[in-house]
């Protein structure tokens, strides 16, 4: 890896280290491997957010032409979010594709990240089903976020009624994330879940 | 105020110069604090506020030694800026003498000391080479407020900025070590690889210790290579020895024959009865303390000697019964190849493991053993093998081999070749193939490689399933008798 790219990373983890959101709680960062390409991020859902009480795990790659490019940031937590996809955890944001710059850091995309939990942008939207819902249905919206970290991220906020759609179609052997994948994407209603998993 | 840029992600690097040009020493010292340093309070209210935190062996005179503090760490931290960072005795280690880097000359770029430093129309700096860098990525504005660059008309260089970073002066972070060295911190960046104080920690990865370290094994190894695993495999008698050791000592040191623990209310007597002396275990009472000590750490060490020479005695054993198994196999097997007379008897025992294996991947091939026409004749072997194409069917090849015979011989060898699959039951059904050789076919020129990379035979010689249903591999064996005959 190249030598800028290490020294840099080496520096902006010292400064994520120190910084206030390290003391609230609110970022963290640590390593994953020794060589400093991949780092492992966490921000906390922000509060007034179906996020918040969430905790959030990111995965990031440092590629060497660090910091010339862009990290290459993932959520492996999955997250309902009009601008991640449901899915893989792809990222949708202007600062980590074209309106990347030098100047910005870990500790800058992670806070961005945390702003972007806090303001959605469906119009430009990562994944569609979730866009839609969040511009159709936003009461159902909320509520599959809710759920979502409530599932994935140890938020507070539980769903009796999901759970027991979910164990429905877990009982029909149905694994549990497809199922709420499924169930979230039709907007609840359990027949058409069904009906989309089985036909 | 400055909480709410820090909450403001984008901008909050952008605003960092300005929030730091008021007063150079004052900025120092947020620096140098405890890294919550967004308070930018005056210098005496800092310095009182951290001593009133960790109160102080002085601080019982009166109320006056803030005061005095506070005149000493201004003092301290305004030489800092000239005389270097190492001036701070307490846990200052090397890493944390960059934190000293003044944001007014840090490449947002690099986050480092501005090399070469270069100002933009829209006034910010960045390191000549960061600059470029960035530009050339098709990026044209500026990282830090994205307004347009232009390479040749928006970017100047920042002398005055290059000469205040020339004219600070930090001592080399070796200075503990004994490194004089004072130069630019730009500089010292060129100065710290050839450092001749430098440590071979701080210049290199760190390095790995042994997990025994604690009982005294000295070994170190890079992390990166597997030095430490090999270690831990091969001197396990050496760690066996320090762990003992390291047993002993701490025995000897915790023994505390005051506690009867065992010996009950006559160990208390008997403790009385010795005053200060220290009464022996009873198993020893009978010599002096020293001598059986001594007896005793010898018996230990005799022991793990003896031990240790057992098992590689038994490893001695194992390997010799090995090599005696192998030499009885290969013994009752064979016939010298050299008087074989030009046949093969070839036993394949496991055909259908064979087949799954030469099924598996073309690359497998399996040779019969050598075997020579005459004493000083030609030397050759059978291989087999399965074409990826062709699952169903087995090839049959006759390759040449490389012997010591070769210079004497006439080539291209010229002979006959008979392939013979023998049925087990029905010799009639056995089933024959003669080949004649061709001075034409390179397969029986000279051979140029230990096995000729060139065989004759037949690429389909015989479907396997033809093989199994026509019984000739009774106990999933396959016998193939291969004669070659000079003609």
């Amino acid at each position: 890896m190249a030598n800028m790219a290490v020294s840099r990373i080496k520096r902006e983890f010292k400064e994520v280290m120190r910084s206030e959101e390290i003391v609230q709680c609110s970022i963290k960062i640590e390593l994953v491997n020794d060589s400093w390409t991949e780092l492992r991020g966490e921000i906390a859902g922000p509060p007034d957010t179906p996020y918040e009480g969430g905790k959030f795990i990111l995965e990031i790659k440092v590629p060497e032409t660090y910091p010339f490019n862009p990290p290459k940031v993932r959520f492996i937590t999955r997250i309902w979010h009009p601008n991640i996809s449901s899915v893989t955890g792809a990222i949708c944001l202007d600062i980590l594709k074209d309106n990347w710059a030098a100047a910005m850091t870990l500790r800058t995309v992670l806070l961005s990240l945390q702003a972007l939990l806090a303001a959605a942008e469906p119009d430009d939207p990562q994944d569609a089903v979730v866009a839609y819902q969040f511009k159709d249905k936003y009461d159902l919206f909320l509520l599959t976020a809710k759920h979502w970290t409530n599932a994935y991220a140890g938020g507070p906020h539980t769903f009796p009624d999901c759970d027991s759609k979910i164990q429905r179609l877990k009982d029909m052997g149905i694994d549990e994330h497809d199922a709420r994948a499924v169930l979230s994407k039709e907007n609840w209603n359990l027949e058409k879940a069904t009906e989309c998993l089985f036909s | 105020m400055q909480r709410s840029q820090a909450a403001d992600q984008k901008t909050t690097r952008l605003h960092q110069p300005h929030n730091h040009s008021h007063n150079h020493i004052l900025l120092q010292q947020s620096e140098l604090g405890e890294h919550n340093s967004n308070d930018t309070t005056t210098g005496a209210a800092r310095v009182a506020a951290s001593s009133s935190a960790t109160p102080l062996a002085g601080a019982s005179s009166g109320p006056t030694p803030p005061r005095t503090l506070a005149i000493n760490q201004n003092h301290r931290y305004a030489a800092s800026d000239t005389s270097g960072d190492q001036d701070q005795d307490h846990d200052h280690d090397q890493e944390q003498d960059e934190e000293l880097l003044d944001s007014r000359y840090e490449c947002a770029i690099c986050i480092d000391w501005l090399n070469e430093p270069v100002l933009t129309s829209c006034g910010h700096r960045f390191c000549r080479s960061c600059l470029t860098a960035w530009l050339q990525k098709n990026n044209q504005c500026c990282p830090l407020d994205n307004k347009r660059l232009s390479a040749e008309h928006d970017i100047f260089p920042d002398n005055y900025t290059r000469r205040e970073i020339e004219q600070l002066k930090h001592k080399c972070p070796n200075s503990p070590l004994g490194c004089s060295v004072v130069a630019s911190p730009i500089e010292l960046h060129r100065h710290l690889p050839s450092c001749p104080y430098r440590r071979q920690l701080s210049q290199d990865p760190p390095e790995e210790k042994c997990p025994f370290a604690k009982i005294k094994c000295d070994f170190v190894g890079r992390p990166e290579t597997n030095q430490l695993e090999e270690h831990l495999k091969a001197d396990m008698p050496h760690h066996m020895q320090l762990m003992l050791q390291a047993f002993q000592q701490t025995a000897i040191a915790t023994w505390q024959p005051h506690k009867p623990s065992t010996s009950g209310g006559g160990g208390g007597a008997l403790e009385n009865g010795h005053g200060s002396q220290l009464p022996p275990p009873q198993q020893y009472a009978n010599g002096g303390m020293g001598v059986d000590e001594q007896i005793v750490q010898t018996m230990y060490q005799r022991i793990v000697v003896l031990e240790q020479r057992t098992r590689e005695q038994e490893t001695r054993l194992e390997n010799l019964q090995k090599q005696l198994r192998m030499a009885r196999q290969s013994s009752s097997s064979s016939v010298d190849p050299r008087y074989s007379n030009g046949t093969i008897v070839w036993r394949i025992e496991q055909l259908g493991a064979l087949v799954a294996r030469l099924r598996a991947n073309a690359n497998n091939l399996e040779y019969s053993r050598e075997c020579y026409t005459s004493p000083h004749g030609y030397k050759f072997c059978a291989r087999l093998n399965i074409q990826p194409r062709k699952p169903h069917v087995l090839s049959l090849h006759v390759h040449l081999m490389q012997s010591e015979n070769d210079y004497h011989l006439d080539w291209p060898f010229k002979g006959r070749i008979k392939l013979c699959m023998v049925h087990p039951v029905d010799a009639s059904l056995s089933q024959h193939d003669t080949i004649m050789t061709k001075p034409e076919i390179l397969a029986f020129h000279k051979p140029r490689e230990a096995i000729s990379t060139r065989g004759f035979g037949f690429l389909e010689y015989a479907n396997i399933s033809n093989i199994i249903q026509l019984g000739f591999c009774a106990d999933d064996r396959l016998l193939i008798k291969i004669e070659i005959n000079i003609v």
